[in-house]
């Protein structure tokens, strides 16, 4: 064989081999190929997601969350939470548009009862039954109220879970009621009797009775609803047919008027924030209706912490009373983006082994477990009174208008308190304004 | 058939350079005015998302709203108080201001601060000054020992504490064009009529308001608007309340949309709304145009 023999012998067995190379390389990676679709699969889970929960500001709220976020994300290191918070005077006008209006920004939200049926029926937010395991389900409806975890339940779907629970019950100044020698009033009728004997103790340094978040709109109608109820009344028979104007709708107005003699003057204006405000700096004696906080009876969070007291609110006569069942459920809206770790999160912070965390936290928790542990009631001594509530309280109505009408009900009320129309008249106005709407929403015919 | 160099085309140069300003003022006023029309004929709660074609029931629900109605009726009071406030402070200030003294560049520009402020923060300010228990105002009343007020708890000095802090936001505006409209008459009419012998109450009143007309009509236009507009100290300081005793047209057109979420009802008022003030305008365009071709 010449050199050049030898030399295109070579670069045939070079290319030969080459090919061979090139042949099994491309082999295996069509062989393998099936095989590192799980790893990749695996790569794409352990993929960092970032989700936004929305939610109001502040203790109960933000705060609780902002807590519980860092445990979360040790948990679940691919997943990191951000947090928007608005403060709850805001809250919800601003969080129903945009939930409403199909927003994608958030991964999860927390949102009162007043919202699931219309959320739910317009598909606004996603039902949380798949991302839920039997066992889990089992476990949250063996520890939450049933009266208070179904207001977040729509057609037999869970559109909502709980790790807050609220309603609104009593707070007062242990200090001023010992003083002016009286006891906390029983039912609706003793209350003027009571803030009378307060406002003469409280004159001296200037203390008002009493006070309320009366402000129009949601604030006063709620405030007006928890005495209607506790009176028996109801907003519609069972033909959707409105009955607030009625003696119990009459008595109620009555009541609420006969002490505003004895407010803080802001309490006509006034915020759950601001009641809170009034109590907690020393300015009134007696909230004897206000939405439950963390605050108010924690000594390094209210001036006067350590001296207010709650109580369920006065009964309606013989009647228990009725509160006005509140508190908030992690939802997912239908916009979503990363709605498995969202549920991630609502199933991490909903569980049993979070709620002393959440407490800690200035969280008020849904769970009986956590409403009954002897360690939550160093944060929370109000704890047996809330559970005490929910047991009593009174759901929000389950219908889509919900909002609307609690909103239509409280501006007639505030018109009746301010005198700016008599009582009969504000009692028909909201009958008028119920109908309508009722009769818009197809329920009534 | 002659053409001139850019033929037919040239015609259609202007609309060239038109076409930018009115491809933006299309977007941001005739496409939105036209939504609002079209959504003001439904029925739609946002909430659950349903859309139901009413015609113009929602107009007629709103006319025989008294609550709305009410809310005109106190928006027009709010306004007439408001601007005339405004408009006699500001024009005294103007005056005051319309000389040389020393310092004044420093006190000019310290009048003018309110104006700079957010109405939001100014809103917030105000309603802490109100606050009845802890607030300033009423600790200067007891000062001198006046009884304290609800300034913002009752429905009787609720509307004129709002229009206080309107009016100690919006003086300076006022102030500002006057004082620049006053700068503008010739110092030689004014020294002729001193000459003449004219005191200042003449001067005043029987040359320079005169000479004014103009620039305080539209002062006047532009306050009104702003006024009958006006949303965020409402919302700040009184959310409408005590009662409805501060609740204007505007912040009803935010209930019925944004705490009701009647969007149709909702575009009904805005539509009114804008309807008002566009009447409004109108007519204080024809007296400030008066004798002029529009």
């Amino acid at each position: 064989m010449s050199f050049e023999d030898e030399d295109r012998h070579e670069a045939f067995l070079h290319s030969r081999r080459e090919f061979l190379r090139k042949s099994l390389a491309v082999a295996s990676a069509t062989t393998a190929l099936p095989l590192l679709s799980p790893l990749r699969a695996a790569a794409a889970a352990t993929q960092r997601v970032t989700i936004t929960l929305w939610s109001p500001a502040g203790q109960r709220f933000g705060k609780a969350n902002a807590g519980i976020i860092p445990l979360f994300e040790r948990a679940h290191p691919n997943i990191k939470v951000n947090t928007v918070t608005t403060s709850i005077g805001e809250y919800f006008p601003k969080m129903a548009t945009e939930i409403g209006g199909g927003s994608t920004t958030y991964d999860l939200f927390q949102a009162i009862p007043t919202f699931v049926v219309a959320f739910a029926s317009g598909r606004k937010i996603v039902p949380l039954d798949d991302y839920l395991t039997a066992q889990e389900k089992a476990d949250l409806d063996a520890d939450i109220p049933k009266k208070y975890y179904d207001t977040f339940k729509f057609e037999g779907k869970i559109y909502g879970v709980p790790n807050d629970s609220n309603t609104q019950w009593s707070f007062y100044r242990k200090d001023l009621f010992r003083q002016a020698g009286v006891q906390l009033p029983k039912a609706w009728d003793d209350v003027e009797g009571v803030v009378k004997a307060l406002q003469k103790t409280g004159q001296k340094d200037g203390t008002f009775a009493y006070t309320a978040s009366l402000r129009r709109g949601e604030y006063a109608g709620a405030h007006f609803s928890t005495i209607f109820w506790s009176h028996g009344g109801e907003w519609w028979d069972a033909g959707f047919r409105p009955t607030i104007n009625n003696d119990i709708g009459k008595k109620t107005l009555e009541i609420m008027l006969s002490l505003m003699p004895y407010a803080d003057p802001g309490s006509i204006n006034a915020t759950e924030d601001d009641t809170i405000n009034a109590m907690g700096s020393g300015t009134a004696a007696y909230a004897p209706v206000l939405w439950g906080n963390s605050v108010l009876t924690n000594p390094s969070l209210a001036k006067r912490g350590a001296q207010i007291g709650t109580s369920v609110p006065p009964r309606g006569g013989s009647r228990l009373a009725s509160p006005m069942l509140g508190g908030l459920a992690y939802m997912i809206p239908v916009g979503a983006k990363n709605k498995d770790a969202a549920a991630r999160y609502i199933k991490f912070a909903t569980s049993r082994q979070i709620m002393r965390a959440w407490v800690k936290n200035t969280g008020q928790p849904a769970r009986v477990s956590a409403l009954r542990d002897p360690e939550n009631l160093k944060t929370g001594p109000y704890f047996p009174t809330l559970a005490q509530a929910l047991q009593q309280g009174h759901p929000q109505v389950r219908i889509a208008e919900s909002f609307q009408l609690l909103d239509a009900l409280g501006n007639q009320v505030a018109r009746a308190l301010t005198k700016e129309v008599t009582v009969a008249q504000a009692l028909q106005d909201i009958d008028a304004t119920f109908t309508e709407t009722l009769k818009k929403g197809g329920h009534l015919k | 058939m002659a053409r001139g160099p850019g033929g037919n085309w040239d015609r259609f140069v202007p609309f060239q350079f038109l076409a930018p300003g009115l491809l933006v003022l299309i977007a941001i006023v005739v496409y939105p005015t036209i939504a609002i029309i079209q959504n003001s004929l439904y029925d739609w709660n946002l909430l659950v998302g349903n859309r139901r074609f009413v015609g113009v029931q929602n107009y007629a629900s709103l006319l025989a709203d008294q609550i709305f109605l009410k809310s005109l009726v106190r928006t027009s009071i709010y306004t007439a108080g408001v601007v005339s406030a405004e408009l006699v402070l500001g024009f005294a200030l103007a005056l005051l201001f319309n000389r040389s003294f020393p310092g004044l560049n420093v006190l000019r520009t310290l009048l003018i601060a309110p104006m700079l402020v957010a109405p939001v923060m100014v809103g917030l300010t105000w309603r802490f000054m109100y606050e009845p228990s802890i607030g300033v105002l009423n600790y200067l009343l007891s000062v001198i020992h006046l009884p304290g007020l609800r300034w913002i708890s009752d429905t009787a000095t609720a509307l004129p504490s709002v229009g206080l802090a309107d009016v100690w936001q919006w003086t300076p505006f006022v102030f500002l064009i006057l004082l620049a409209g006053l700068q503008s008459i010739p110092e030689s009419i004014v020294e002729a009529a001193v000459m003449d012998g004219a005191g200042a109450r003449r001067i005043i009143f029987e040359m320079q308001v005169p000479l004014l007309s103009r620039v305080i009509l539209i002062v006047v236009l532009l306050r009104v608007i702003d006024s009958v507009k006006l949303f965020d100290l409402i919302y700040v300081v009184t959310r409408g309340g005590p009662g409805n005793s501060t609740y204007l047209a505007s912040f009803y057109n935010y209930v019925v949309g944004f705490t009701q979420f009647q969007m149709g009802r909702a575009s009904a008022t805005a539509f009114l709304i804008m309807l008002m003030i566009s009447v409004l305008t109108m007519l204080l365009l024809r007296v400030i145009l008066r004798g002029e071709r529009l």
